[in-house]
């Protein structure tokens, strides 16, 4: 499992997140993964039968360790039995600007951890700096990193921009305050803020956005409720009301969808 | 005789990982655990919208 950890170190800072399912007791994965393996990634333990039984072929046998891929729309987009980072490196390719790809100059060493950690605008504040040093080389990295930075933040931006043409708000709203966080003092924080604060202002995605919320506490009853009839009639009926209140959004298709299913 | 044991555990190998579902392109579906560790609030498929993340079912053998 410490490919896990190392896909965190690799992606983590850039936004992927890393989510192990065991049907293990919880002591034993407190020893074994939290304890000894310093697992650093969210395992969840005592594994619900229908989590597993939505992912299984009925009356067939599944291998552990297992993993699936999930994009930024909640859809599957690789899968397979190892958790390396092997398995998924082209698809990570495709969703995370690629790494600084060389050695950057020592007096660079601070910048570059700003980088790996996902604080991408202190980067580019210190490269900005940096290129203009007189030393050839220095500048010369400092050059690229600053580049690495703008292309990871028009990156990002593409990624948000993608979501808000959707008019998929939950997920835009993620991405632009993320945007703001890590990319603070470049451009494109200005342009997340800039949106961030036309999507509050637009009833239509406000709608939207209450929707989802709504939405999230139903599905947190759902889980709660386990096998109670009574429960699981009144979430149901909680779904079909809130279909009705917001009919024409997205989270009311969703809606929809678990009151039927 | 070896070929033909290395053959059935390589079938059975096979089988098992066949039980997975493949689900390219569709929606991951909910999942739900009974107690979680390194996480303030339980994931949820849907709380995670906007992320890419992986999902791995493991076990501690």
């Amino acid at each position: 499992m410490v490919y896990l950890n190392r896909l965190l170190d690799q992606y983590g800072p850039r936004g992927l997140r890393v989510v192990a399912l065991t049907f293990d007791e919880a002591s034993d994965i407190e020893r074994v993964f939290v304890k000894e393996l310093r697992a650093r990634f969210a395992i969840g333990c005592g594994m619900e039968p229908e989590t597993f039984t939505r992912f299984v072929r009925p009356n067939e046998v599944a291998a552990f360790p297992y993993s699936y891929l999930v994009d930024t729309e909640g859809k599957v987009v690789g899968h397979g039995e190892k958790v390396g980072e092997e398995l998924f490196a082209k698809a990570l390719e495709d969703f995370f600007d690629p790494a600084l790809g060389r050695e950057l100059h020592p007096a660079l060493a601070a910048a570059r951890a700003s980088y790996e950690k996902g604080e991408i605008g202190k980067a580019w504040a210190d490269a900005v700096k940096a290129e203009a040093d007189p030393d050839a080389a220095l500048a010369a990295d400092a050059k690229h990193l600053r580049a690495r930075c703008e292309a990871n933040a028009a990156f990002a931006r593409r990624q948000a921009e993608k979501r808000l043409a959707t008019k998929d708000y939950p997920a835009a709203m993620k991405l632009v305050d993320e945007l703001s966080r890590a990319y603070a003092g470049m451009e494109a924080a200005s342009w997340a803020a800039a949106k961030k604060r036309e999507i509050q202002a637009d009833p239509a995605a406000r709608r939207e956005l209450t929707a989802w919320q709504e939405l999230e506490k139903i599905i947190e009853r759902e889980k709660k409720a386990g096998g109670d009839r009574k429960k699981l009639e009144a979430v149901r009926k909680a779904y079909q009301a809130l279909v009705k209140k917001y009919h024409g959004t997205g989270a009311s298709v969703e809606a929809y969808k678990r009151s039927v299913g | 005789m070896v070929r033909t044991v290395v053959a059935a555990l390589l079938a059975a190998a096979t089988a098992h990982a066949a039980g997975w579902q493949e689900l390219d392109g569709a929606p991951c579906p909910e999942f739900a655990a009974g107690r979680w560790f390194n996480a303030d609030t339980p994931p949820t498929a849907a709380a995670l919208r906007g992320r890419v993340f992986l999902l791995a079912f493991i076990c501690d053998t």
